[in-house]
């Protein structure tokens, strides 16, 4: 049996003097099933997503990644680790630089990481990286201004894939894009995903997390209240916590 | 219904508020907001939906003669028979917090950081005695106060009053903007996007406010969202805007089952496939 891409045990991170922003946080993440983690502000879904990406160590734990524990403190480790996960963020217009064109943008995990050395590789790797977000090719000499939104959130995954990682870390993806445009960019990361990437969801949306993910974990005040497989945790929600939030989704009218 | 019938009705009803023909724009001449006329009448709900662009905040900000100076409006916006467009600012004044009071997304917007809870809806509870000939002793205006955060169904009013915005949360001070835009008794309360910003669980909370506020004072609601679920919480009837057009108009069960648009079938299914996925997990194909 392969080792589950990620595995979190007993992890938890305390800010210094204050009450654990996470305890006890068990999961593991199986390449082919996205797991989206669920809860409202101050849940612990931004302390977790900083420690899946190796910016913060656990305080508590242990985090493993293909059956191989992982050190952020470690520079090699953290180094091997920028390409095997990457991030997408909620807000488009923040998280890329204006003053870049397109293609320096998306090409920056390969520059940073030294993953590719010819100028020619690169344009390579980037242009296709733009084809499979929906991007034109064309695309990479423009400037992030001259795109909407839902494009912006494209370039940003453009830049999170070109490297190739086996998991995609995205913060509220969709959150900040108009109802429209947000299904269309849940479709891409499901096609993506379809496509060998393993895609960890990190929302307050349950729609989201249900059109996408395999599986959920539930988490409130830190900890977590439930996790499993998402169609038996939608249809049967056992915590009252769970059952809370998903009573609180605004539901179109019945057709 | 079309905008003919709309106007229709703002000929012979000139009490609520009638938009009749509203047309913003921008100093290069763009019409941000072209020909829109929509009417509600006193004690009904009326939602807008539209995406980023579509003109309903602006709407929102021309019908309480808010419009930044850069921008121009132009056909009429009655509130109770008062126009407001190409009014002079100082003719303005009485009628907001009176005739109409808002909601932002953001409650920080409304809110002044330096302030205690307290001391802010102070100043529109003495106000609106004042605006009737009452002279509110210091007790008087308190326990109004204290009724006003306990009519948005905060815990603990004095607690909240004496505390500053940034001292509560987000749901909280939403409550506390609601209380302050109820304050002065509006006829219309305009909600924009109000529970955008807030988490799913106190969404509900504030929506049911909503619901039962404008329910309990017979007031009339705008109630402005992109999110079709959201709006179909508050009200029945909705203006689908697209850059700054009407597209569609009418009920919006109906609209679900029978979109009048292209544009209207598209958020419709959108909503759908996010929607379904909660009765049934999957990825979308």
């Amino acid at each position: 049996m392969t080792a589950p891409l990620v595995q979190a045990t007993d992890l938890g991170f305390s800010y210094r003097g204050a009450a654990p922003a996470l305890a006890d946080v068990s999961f593991s993440v199986e390449a082919g099933r996205n797991l989206g983690i669920v809860g409202e502000s101050g849940a612990g879904k931004t302390t977790l997503l900083r420690l899946l990406l190796g910016l913060t160590r656990p305080t508590m734990g242990t985090l493993s990644t293909n059956g191989v524990p992982f050190d952020a403190g470690d520079r090699a480790a953290l180094r091997s680790h920028r390409t095997f996960a990457q991030a997408v963020f909620q807000d488009p217009y923040s998280s890329l630089d204006p003053r870049q064109n397109v293609g320096r943008i998306v090409s920056e995990p390969l520059r940073s990481l030294r993953l590719e050395s010819r100028a020619s590789g690169v344009h390579e790797r980037v242009a296709a990286a733009l084809t499979s977000v929906g991007l034109p090719a064309d695309a990479a000499t423009r400037f992030p201004h001259e795109f909407s939104g839902g494009q912006r959130q494209r370039i940003a995954i453009a830049r999170a894939i070109v490297a190739r990682p086996r998991l995609l870390i995205a913060d509220e993806p969709v959150s900040a894009l108009d109802l429209s445009t947000r299904v269309r960019i849940v479709d891409l990361l499901s096609s993506l995903s379809a496509d060998g990437l393993t895609v960890v969801v990190v929302s307050h949306d349950l729609g989201t997390v249900a059109a996408l993910c395999e599986e959920t974990l539930v988490l409130e005040k830190g900890r977590v209240v439930e996790q499993g497989p998402t169609a038996s945790l939608l249809a049967a929600p056992a915590h009252p916590y769970t059952q809370k939030l998903l009573a609180a989704v605004p539901r179109l009218p019945k057709r | 219904m079309s905008a003919t019938a709309a106007s229709a009705t703002a000929a012979t009803d000139p009490s609520g508020l009638v938009v009749t023909d509203l047309t913003i724009r921008g100093a290069s001449g763009v019409a941000l907001v072209d020909g829109l006329s929509f009417a509600i009448a006193p004690g009904r709900r009326l939602g807008i939906i539209g995406e980023s662009g579509s003109g309903k905040s602006l709407t929102a900000l021309a019908v309480l003669g808010l419009l930044p100076e850069a921008l121009v409006g132009t056909g009429s916006v009655r509130l109770s028979g008062h126009e407001v467009i190409g009014t002079a600012e100082r003719a303005l004044v009485p009628l907001r917090g009176s005739e109409v009071a808002i909601v932002f997304q953001e409650p920080l917007t409304s809110l002044d950081p330096l302030m205690r809870v307290g001391r802010q809806l102070a100043e529109p509870v003495r106000r609106t005695a004042a605006r009737s000939g009452q002279k509110l002793s210091r007790a008087e205006v308190l326990d109004r106060v204290r009724e006003a955060l306990v009519e948005v169904s905060l815990p603990d009013p004095d607690r909240i009053a004496s505390a500053y915005p940034h001292e509560i949360s987000g749901g909280q001070r939403q409550r506390v903007a609601i209380a302050l835009a109820l304050a002065s008794r509006p006829k219309l309360l305009i909600a924009d996007e109000p529970t955008t910003a807030l988490d799913v669980s106190v969404q509900a909370e504030i929506l049911a406010l909503l619901d039962r506020v404008v329910a309990d004072r017979g007031m009339a609601l705008l109630f402005i969202s992109h999110d079709l679920a959201v709006v179909s919480r508050v009200a029945d009837d909705v203006v689908v805007l697209r850059e700054g057009r009407v597209v569609d108009r009418g009920s919006l069960a109906v609209l679900i089952d029978a979109p009048g648009s292209d544009y209207t079938a598209e958020l419709v299914a959108g909503a759908r496939v996010l929607d379904d996925a909660l009765d049934a997990p999957g990825r979308p194909s």
